[in-house]
Parts: C-alpha cells; structure tokens; sequence
C-alpha cells in the first residue's frame, strides 16, 4: 500500500528534520531515491529545482511534489497522486505540530538549560554535516554529464561555479539564479 | 505609554491595541449596538460576552489565515526567506508579537524538528488563539504553495520528454547542487563550526555519503551524543 508507505516515510521525514529544508534534502533523498526507489536521482534533483522557485516553504514543497512523484511513477491515476501530495505534505508537519504543541511551554523555560543548550548545539553542528552530504549525493552523471572533454560535463562545471558565487558571496536572489541558468541550460543546449 | 505596549487579556486572549482598533472597528458596521472606545479600553457593548467568546477569536483566526497565506504565498527560497515578511506582518503590522517574544518563536521554531515555517505558525498561532489558531496559520501558510506544486507537478509531467524542457533541467540541474552546497558554509559559520569540532559535521557527513547511513541515525546519534555530552561537561566542544 504505497500511501500507507508515503505517509510512514514523511512522518519520519518530518520529525527527523532539524535546521530547515535543506537538510531534509539529505533524508527525503535517501528515503524516497534510495530506500524506496519511488524516482531516480534526476527526478528527485529536478523536483529540489522547482520546490526553489516556487513560493512557500522548501520542506513542505519538496514534500508535495515527492509524494506526487511517487504515487505517479508507480502507474496510479493522477487524482490518487494528488492525494498522495496531500499525505506527504501532510505527514511531514503532523508531528513536529505536535511537538511544537507539547515543548512549546517546557522548552520555552528550559532553554538556558546547560544540556538542552549543549544538545541544540550538537545538533546545529551535526545539520551542517547533513546539508554537506545532500549537496555531494547530488554530484551524478544525472546532474552533471559524464566526466570529462564533453559539452554537458563542462557547461555544469561552470554553472555550477558560477551558481555557488553568486549564491554564497553575492546573496543573490536564488530564483533570479534558477532562472538564469535554466535560460543558460536553454541556449546551450538547444544550439 | 508606548501604543504598541498595550496590551488587553480578554478571556485568554492576548491583543495588542493597535491590532485590536483595526480589527474590531472594521467589524463594527456588522453588529448594530456594538460601542467600542479605543482610548479607555472600555468595553460598553451589548454583545460584549459574545463578541470575547465568539466573534473576536473567529476575526483573529481569519486574520491569522490570511497573514500566514500572505507570507506562505508571497516569499520564494523556503523558511528563512520568510523570516522578515513574518517579522514585519507579525511585528510592525499587526503588533500580534513584541520583536523580543518573536524572536523567541524564531529560535523554538529553530531548535524543533519539521518545516521551519510550519513551525512559526504553530508557535504564533498558538500564542495568539490556541488550537483553531494554529490550524488557521498552518493551513493558510501551506495551502498557496500546496496548490502551485501541484498544478507545476501536472503540468510538467506531461511536457517532460519535452527538448526545450529537457535542456532547461540540463542547467537547472548542477546549479541546485551549488545552491544547496552554499548554504553548507554559511550554516557552518552559524553553527559556529571550528576546528576543534568540525570532526562532528565531517563525520555526519561522510557516514550519510559514502556509508549510506540513514540521516535519521545520524540525528538521533547526535541527540544522544549532545544529551551526554551536558551532562558530564556542559560546555560543547570549544565553545
């Protein structure tokens, strides 16, 4: 039953989330392409481009589109992938609601609390290890062509290098990037 | 006394001033004999336990709705984008939150696993009208960008063998992967990565890469290894 799977998956998805959508890329990663293999990794690396530019929350975007995905690439009709879009995004902030709901009160006193203060900081640290190793799943030949003296392999690297400037040292605005380099993508390949 | 320091407890309820004048006056056209003085804060109406009860708490969670659509549906980027459109709807706007008592929301909702946004509506939501409040705020927060995915989902799996939308993933694709490795070093910097512990972060990293390990054992290997580590020494490594 793949809604019942989509659900639990999420649900773990959402309450082993900490520090924002790009370190439940990582999960929703090995989860969905790798555990499950509901879509390819070329999939999953487009979805993460859309649930960019499109407004709202990474997470719950991501989430969305992933279940659809699923439930679409296993050969359900279209309207059961909308309700499989529904479970996930779903199952993805149920229990952190509920978490939220609970410690709301407690954490709010105990937050100068030498060991919970000592445990978010870990935590913190150990999310930065999580970002680093979505980022370096997503290094494929899916992504980036074939290694070596070809077109593909080549234009990536540079829009690659490119991208992480302006993102890191510019701040640009990350779907004016999106946009460019689909415009890039267009131009390159189509002449 | 500073406007945007007054604050009225009605029946639970926590209003600031200046968003209740907004709110109630614009209500008032509707219930005939409501009388409503803003300066005194007196409450001479005849609806007065109907309006506390039930109308008031209806008009802060529509407000609720819409503040929380306004920012699900208007910010691009994810959770952090929307933190100064939430700060300026919540704070300035609306005087809901004093910028302190935001900020508090704002590291909660940091600390707490799940979507950071989804987050920040439960906290506010709750603050400001308990359960159906943070129903409202969740919902309108997640409901525009729920619809737009959807729609950009169907659509383009119909135009995915598609060329010019097959070379516009061509590019799109190496540079998500840059900008989801920029954010590496910028969060390194907040999470105040040094060299004495950026074995923590490598490790994490290289268990999930090259290991496959799941990143939930990851998580949970890192609560742990934080809940031991405050209990023997409670400073974190180099901290």
């Amino acid at each position: 039953m793949i809604f019942l799977k989509l659900f639990w998956t999420f649900l773990k998805i959402g309450i082993f989330t900490f520090g924002g959508g790009y370190s439940m890329v990582a999960l929703i990663q090995n989860e969905v392409v790798e555990k499950q293999g509901w879509m390819t990794a070329q999939e999953f690396t487009d979805i993460l481009a859309i649930s960019q530019m499109t407004p709202g929350p990474m997470g719950i975007n991501t989430a969305t589109y992933a279940g659809y995905t699923a439930v679409v690439n296993s050969g359900l009709p279209i309207w059961e992938g909308i309700l499989g879009s529904l479970i996930a995004s779903f199952a993805v902030i149920i229990l952190p609601i509920i978490a939220m709901w609970i410690v709301y009160s407690y954490l709010s006193r105990h937050r100068d609390n030498p060991v919970v203060d000592t445990m978010f900081r870990i935590l913190r640290l150990t999310v930065v290890g999580l970002i680093a190793a979505a980022a370096l799943l997503l290094l494929t030949k899916e992504s980036f062509g074939l290694p070596g003296l070809n077109k593909q392999f080549i234009v990536s690297i540079i829009l690659f290098v490119a991208v992480f400037y302006f993102s890191y040292w510019r701040r640009t605005n990350p779907i004016l990037l999106i946009l460019a380099s689909g415009i890039v993508g267009l131009a390159v390949y189509s002449f | 006394m500073d406007r945007a320091e007054l604050i009225c407890t009605l029946k639970g309820f926590r209003f600031q001033v200046s968003s209740f004048k907004f709110q109630v006056s614009s209500f008032r056209f509707q219930v005939p004999g409501f009388k409503f003085q803003v300066p005194g804060l007196n409450f001479n109406s005849q609806f007065s336990t109907l309006n506390s009860q039930f109308i008031i708490p209806i008009i802060m969670k529509k407000a609720l709705f819409v503040s929380f659509w306004k920012i699900g549906a208007f910010t691009i980027g994810g959770g952090y984008v929307m933190i100064p459109l939430m700060e300026r709807e919540v704070v300035d706007r609306r005087r809901w939150l004093t910028r302190e008592e935001f900020l508090d929301c704002l590291s909660l909702s940091q600390a707490m696993p799940g979507v950071f946004a989804v987050n920040m509506a439960t906290v506010i939501g709750r603050k400001l009208a308990g359960f159906g409040g943070v129903v409202c705020a969740v919902l309108g927060n997640i409901l525009m960008p729920i619809a737009l995915i959807l729609l950009i989902a169907m659509t383009l799996r119909i135009f995915r063998d598609n060329a010019v939308v097959e070379h516009i993933f061509m590019g799109l694709r190496p540079a998500v992967v840059a900008m989801i490795a920029a954010p590496v070093f910028r969060m390194a910097k907040a999470a105040k990565v040094t060299w004495s512990n950026c074995w923590i972060p490598i490790i994490a990293a290289l268990l999930i890469w090259l290991l496959g390990v799941s990143p939930v054992w990851v998580i949970l290997a890192a609560i742990i290894l934080g809940l031991l580590w405050g209990n023997i020494k409670p400073t974190p490594p180099s901290l």
